[in-house]
């Protein structure tokens, strides 16, 4: 007779009755959802820096209309967000097919809370170009470039 | 007399320097003037638009310009249609973000997000929509 399906609690115990201590198995599956999860926070690194970053589309992004983001820098030892010693750049470029690469409407942005920056107006517009958008950012000291993040804007 | 006349029509064409807007269509007004010395008529002179820089021109950040609308009275006038800006670069074939246009008082607009994006040739195109019928002039500087 076919054994009838208890759900996971079952195939636990029977883990559990093969050897494997049940705390064990809830642990490495954490572990591992958890690095997962900030893998995905931890999208873009900052190249020779503790840093990384992950962005957060809050509005579009759309053409020819305003978008928003938001940017959360990241300690990458502690996962936590934090304020770069370095001055940051936010700001879009445009990458064309023929080499002609230039940069787009200037916009702001807001430090919200440690490490979180928000853009409430960042503009797309392709206008007969043939290319694509990407989101720059930079960590500076005075005019010496320490550090680039690049974020290719996902437009439809 | 009509060797002479041919003469100096010869002098006077060569002395014309290359318009930036010999490709444009043809019937359009061609006036290349950061600063504007008169205003920008439509064909017909049905319209006369004289704009005025309220922050810019500026390379990334945002410009404003505030368009006075005159008929063929010279009296400040709203357009019967739409006002529509629209920027293009000729010499990279390409645009920018849609400018937004707003009719502030009679004859008075506002146009805000103008957004040059590069230095070079731009041309401003000031359009007139009134149904199926478009008529348009241009306003052409170098930043």
């Amino acid at each position: 007779m076919k054994p009838k399906w208890r759900g996971p609690l079952v195939v636990i115990f029977n883990v559990k009755s093969k050897g494997i201590k049940m705390r064990t198995l809830f642990l490495v599956l954490i572990t591992l959802f958890n690095v997962s999860l900030l893998a995905e926070e931890c999208e873009l690194k900052f190249t020779g820096t503790p840093y990384c970053a992950s962005l957060e589309w809050t509005k579009g992004p759309l053409l020819n209309d305003t978008s928003a983001f938001t940017l959360t820098i990241l300690d990458e030892t502690t996962m936590m967000p934090i304020s770069p010693k370095e001055e940051i750049d936010i700001y879009s470029w445009m990458i064309m097919h023929h080499g002609h690469n230039h940069g787009g409407p200037l916009f702001g942005f807001t430090e919200v809370s440690e490490g979180v920056f928000k853009v409430d107006e960042a503009r797309f517009f392709m206008g007969g170009m043939r290319g694509h958008w990407e989101i720059r950012v930079d960590l500076k000291e005075g005019d010496t470039l320490i550090s680039q993040i690049i974020s290719k804007v996902p437009l439809k | 007399m009509i060797k002479n006349l041919t003469l100096l029509l010869l002098i006077f064409l060569n002395s014309c320097g290359d318009s930036p807007f010999l490709e444009e269509k043809q019937g359009t007004p061609l006036i290349a003037s950061e600063q504007l010395q008169s205003g920008l008529s439509l064909p017909g002179g049905l319209y006369n638009f004289t704009p005025k820089w309220r922050s810019g021109p500026n390379i990334g950040s945002e410009s404003r310009i505030q368009i006075l609308v005159t008929n063929s009275e010279d009296r400040p006038t709203s357009i019967e249609g739409d006002l529509t800006l629209m920027l293009w670069m000729p010499t990279m074939g390409h645009g920018s973000f849609p400018v937004t246009v707003e009719e502030v008082g009679v004859g008075l607009y506002e146009a805000s997000q103008v957004f040059f994006t590069m230095p070079g040739y731009w041309d401003i195109h000031f359009q007139v929509t009134n149904g199926d019928d478009m008529q348009e002039v241009l306003w052409g500087f170098t930043l």
